[in-house]
């Protein structure tokens, strides 16, 4: 093969004199070829090899397949470098390859927007509406989680091991639940909220990405929101800045068969009848996690009072 | 016996391989189209020529002749889901291969990427675009401009600008 490290096999000395470091094969200039990388070639004695065999083209799609942080650090690299991986399209491939965003429309203030593409350099643009609140839309947007950290969520929120056998019975809509609260406070940090009563004053609020899956194919568009005060990719669900679109894709707790499906994640978890996890999750606003609390807190005290019977 | 082509390198050299090896270059697909079995390349030196036609050699057979279960498997499962998948070599034993190949220096690789383009061999070109960007990956500057030996022409305020406006890219995640 020959080609393993030692790339000067002994049969190519016959047909080739020794290479003494000259690229006049590439003459780009004189010979007319439909290479794409044969652009203009700067050699100059300042530069070594590396200039006078790559060309801006071959260096921007050797380029464009760097991640965001080695594309930073090869603008450090010389002139040429930088110039390529500074350009905007470089810079905006590399940050939304990693989620497959299709486009990315707007300019960034720095170009230190486009360093790290973390989740958390997305959000979803929700529109307000009447009777939203931040534990409904928490709800709305959350995660189908996985069950280990559903398990970890449950100790924490509720304290105790007894309550663990309520959630035994856990299906997608519970595990809703139990996260939503971690999207609240995502929500309220995102949006600056000193407090729930901070939506009144809104049009919008950014929803942090949770399920990256609706990053897929999608356009954003980089704003600077006045509330979060910070520059943030914004993908819009329901249409565009404008609106002019529609392309509602999320849907949950606002429909009634959506309703219906909470009732009866609670109810079985509850391991109780309709009506009693109907009083509870009226009782609560429709707020299924503090239905969830207050049933839970009623047992305690009917246990308590029982005990408080046996041993009196 | 199978059709010959002649390919002719810038220094001259002649180079006979069969027509399916040749084809693997799209560019000599098309002019050989037009009836020439002749065909010069005059920015293509000898040596970069005789390690395109040996990458040629070595697909050609895997393309024509899927003898393995698992690379015709592979190539079976490859067509029916063809969305963006024109890129990844399937076969594990042709990826090895492939692997042993670009371990070469960067003056080659970039001689060879630039031979590949003007023939338009797709697969050899991603090939050493991903072996070169993957010398760079994980390396800070100065041992990216030692791997190529790119020489440091900005000046010191440029290179502290630099420096602040990409400092969250120097530590390594």
């Amino acid at each position: 093969m020959g080609c393993c490290g030692d790339d000067d096999g002994d049969l190519l000395d016959q047909l080739v004199p020794p290479e003494s470091d000259t690229h006049t094969y590439f003459d780009h200039n004189s010979s007319p070829s439909p290479s794409s990388f044969a652009e203009e070639v700067v050699i100059s004695p300042m530069n070594s090899n590396f200039a006078a065999l790559v060309s801006k083209d071959l260096l921007r799609a050797i380029l464009e397949l760097l991640p965001p942080q080695d594309l930073a650090r090869s603008a450090c690299v010389c002139r040429l470098w930088r110039a390529v991986a500074s350009e905007r399209e470089m810079r905006e491939k590399a940050f939304r390859s990693p989620w497959k965003v299709r486009r990315v429309l707007g300019d960034p203030s720095s170009a230190l927007f486009w360093g790290h593409s973390r989740l958390d350099r997305f959000a979803i643009s929700h529109r307000l509406r009447r009777g939203d609140t931040v534990a409904g839309l928490a709800l709305r947007y959350s995660v189908q989680g996985n069950f280990v950290l559903v398990w970890v969520v449950t100790i924490t929120v509720f304290g105790g091991w007894k309550e663990l056998r309520f959630f035994l019975a856990i299906d997608e809509y519970m595990i809703n639940v139990l996260l939503s609260p971690y999207l609240v406070m995502g929500i309220k940090r995102l949006n600056n909220m000193m407090s729930d009563h901070g939506i009144h004053s809104r049009e919008r609020l950014l929803i942090p990405v949770v399920k990256p899956e609706l990053l897929l194919n999608s356009t954003c568009y980089i704003e600077f929101d006045e509330q979060a005060k910070r520059e943030v990719a914004v993908l819009y669900l329901e249409g565009g800045p404008d609106e002019k679109t529609n392309n509602l894709t999320n849907r949950a707790a606002f429909t009634e068969r959506g309703k219906r499906k909470i009732l009866n994640s609670l109810r079985r978890s509850m391991q109780v009848d309709v009506e009693t996890a109907e009083f509870y999750l009226s009782f609560s606003n429709g707020d299924p996690r503090a239905a969830m609390m207050h049933f839970s807190e009623d047992l305690r005290w009917e246990r308590q009072k029982r005990e408080h019977y046996i041993f009196s | 016996m199978a059709k010959m082509i002649k390919l002719v390198s810038g220094d001259g050299a002649e180079f006979e391989v069969e027509e399916e090896v040749a084809f693997q270059s799209k560019i000599i697909k098309d002019i050989v189209a037009d009836a020439d079995d002749v065909i010069p390349l005059p920015t293509v030196s000898s040596k970069v020529l005789i390690q395109v036609i040996e990458y040629c050699r070595k697909h050609a057979a895997v393309n024509s002749f899927p003898l393995s279960p698992s690379s015709s498997a592979a190539a079976a499962a490859s067509s029916s889901s063809s969305i963006s998948y024109s890129k990844p070599v399937s076969d594990p034993a042709l990826r090895a291969w492939d692997n042993e190949f670009v371990k070469l220096n960067n003056s080659s690789l970039f001689d060879i990427v630039i031979a590949a383009n003007y023939l338009d061999i797709e697969e050899l070109v991603d090939l050493v675009l991903e072996t070169v960007a993957d010398r760079i990956k994980g390396k800070q500057a100065q041992e990216i401009r030692r791997q190529f030996n790119i020489e440091n022409d900005f000046t010191p305020e440029e290179e502290e600008a630099l420096r602040r406006e990409n400092s969250w890219a120097f530590q390594n995640n």
